[in-house]
């Protein structure tokens, strides 16, 4: 039935991508975020939906369909840096250890999203757009924990996040809603429609309380980070706090003692055999850089069991980190800088710490533009503050799971500078 | 309930479609009434004199 259905809104999907490229543009996006593929059983489950709204995104855009969509290609230092980041793990992935099963799945995936990226500042040119490509963000991402949300609250907080193979873990399910949740906050800000804002008002509520169904420790820690920032940020910061506290309130009731029991272990950490062993795989990692500071041993190298032997008791930046016990498999790098030094050297990880860096700059230029150009422009040094939110609990959960390549901090980052180029050219036109 | 919430997925990105298509119809110049103009402008004012490259 669910592939009928999604048979039925496929023949206007592929109508309204041919006629305008940035509604392609949006499918292409919106597919990869909320993962069709694994919501349908029947005969729809096998379309490559990313890859033909990718093409056909790509062919009417060149073919100039006299939507507002120009094609003009304007340098900028996110692109650099993405493009940095590619051509270098393009390398690192053909110098890589034999037999890694997913190295050049990975670095695949990475000049995808990079590919998706380098177009937005080309299309998404004016706010409208904007503001179409952060509710496709919201639609594509929320979905994951909309149902989990709604599960843990009518099951009285029993339910646990069900996760599919796209986001790996509940970790990782965690983070991802965390990144949404400061987006959402920007739609209800500024969205005209009473009821379209009290939507993402309680959808809001549902994420955190399916940030909770995920029963993370990272996801929780996120929470905190995400809550600080989104007062810090936020030009309301009664209403930020208020929020906060009906979603703690929501949390206290609702929660079941085994998740509070579970959270409580955070603070015992280093007598933990699963954070112990996240060290370990820091420890590793760190040393396969060391090995090759320039290239990195490939992507996901650390997982490969042969690699991990070789380099278990090797000189590591890590060493004195006194904890051994045998594996019996090589477990994940657990951190998103670890799991890019281990990959791509020191190199790698300083291209990826600069790509971070950049997008914070960014951020401020924003904020700085939307001041400069005045009334009616708050709005984009706003979606600046709540995407650095975003990138935040990317950066704090990120730090203790192997996140480096999902698509979604890629994505925010390039929208800053979107919302940068649309303030400049704002700025540029005042100027003349 | 899955079911449900997948249909009103797609629904809700049929409606993005849909106003992002009369937009682009539009030379990309009408807003479709998705958003607020809602600002704070005492916050706006320009420092005189002030550079957008920092």
């Amino acid at each position: 039935m669910r592939d009928l259905v999604m048979l039925g809104f496929m023949l206007p999907f592929v109508a309204l991508a041919f006629l305008s490229p940035f509604a392609g543009y949006l499918l292409w996006g919106w597919c990869g975020l909320v993962a069709l593929n694994f919501y349908l059983f029947g005969f729809m489950q096998g379309v490559p939906y990313v890859q033909v709204f990718a093409l056909i995104t790509l062919v009417s855009a060149l073919m100039q369909r006299g939507d507002g969509t120009t094609l003009q290609l304007r340098g900028n230092p996110t692109f650099y840096w993405m493009l940095v980041f590619v051509v270098h793990g393009l390398v690192c992935a053909t110098l890589a250890y034999p037999d890694l099963p997913r190295n050049w799945e990975l670095w695949g995936n990475v000049a995808k999203t990079a590919l998706f990226c380098s177009l937005m500042p080309l299309l998404a040119t004016n706010r409208f757009r904007i503001h179409a490509l952060v509710l496709m963000i919201a639609i594509g991402t929320s979905f994951h924990g909309v149902l989990d949300g709604l599960k843990f609250l009518s099951s009285g907080g029993a339910h646990r996040a069900q996760v599919i193979a796209k986001f790996g873990d509940n970790n990782h399910l965690a983070m991802v809603l965390l990144m949404v949740i400061p987006l959402l906050y920007y739609l209800y800000t500024y969205s005209k429609v009473l009821w379209v804002r009290m939507a993402f008002l309680g959808t809001i509520l549902l994420m955190v309380l399916a940030v909770v169904a995920t029963n993370s420790r990272g996801g929780l820690l996120g929470l905190f980070a995400v809550a600080i920032w989104l007062v810090y940020r936020s030009r309301r910061r009664f209403l930020g706090a208020l929020l906060i506290a009906a979603s703690a309130y929501l949390v206290i009731l609702l929660a079941p003692s085994s998740w509070t029991e579970r959270m409580d272990t955070i603070q015992a950490a280093e007598e933990d055999a699963s954070f112990m062993g996240r060290v370990v795989a820091w420890r590793v990692s760190a040393a396969i850089a060391q090995e090759h500071p320039v290239f990195g041993g490939g992507f996901r190298a650390v997982q490969s069991f042969p690699v991990w032997k070789q380099f278990q008791n090797a000189p590591s930046l890590l060493g004195f980190v006194d904890y051994h016990r045998e594996f019996s498999y090589a477990p994940a790098a657990h951190s998103i800088w670890f799991e890019v030094l281990g990959d791509q050297g020191f190199v790698g990880l300083a291209i990826f710490i600069a790509l971070i860096a950049n997008a914070f700059r960014v951020a401020m230029a924003v904020r700085r533009l939307a001041r400069l150009n005045g009334a009616g422009q708050q709005w984009a040094a706003d979606l600046g503050n709540m995407l650095t939110v975003a990138l935040v609990a990317y950066v704090v959960t990120g730090s203790a799971l192997s996140a480096a390549y999902f698509e979604l901090p890629y994505v925010c980052m390039m929208l800053l500078e979107t919302v940068r180029q649309h303030q400049l050219r704002m700025y540029e036109s005042r100027q003349a | 309930m899955e079911g449900l919430l997948f249909v009103f997925e797609l629904v809700a990105m049929l409606l993005l479609l849909w106003s992002v298509f009369k937009e682009g119809r539009s030379g990309g110049t009408a807003d479709q009434g998705i958003f607020s103009y809602r600002e704070n402008l005492t916050k706006n004012n320009p420092p005189k004199g002030s550079s957008p490259h920092a």
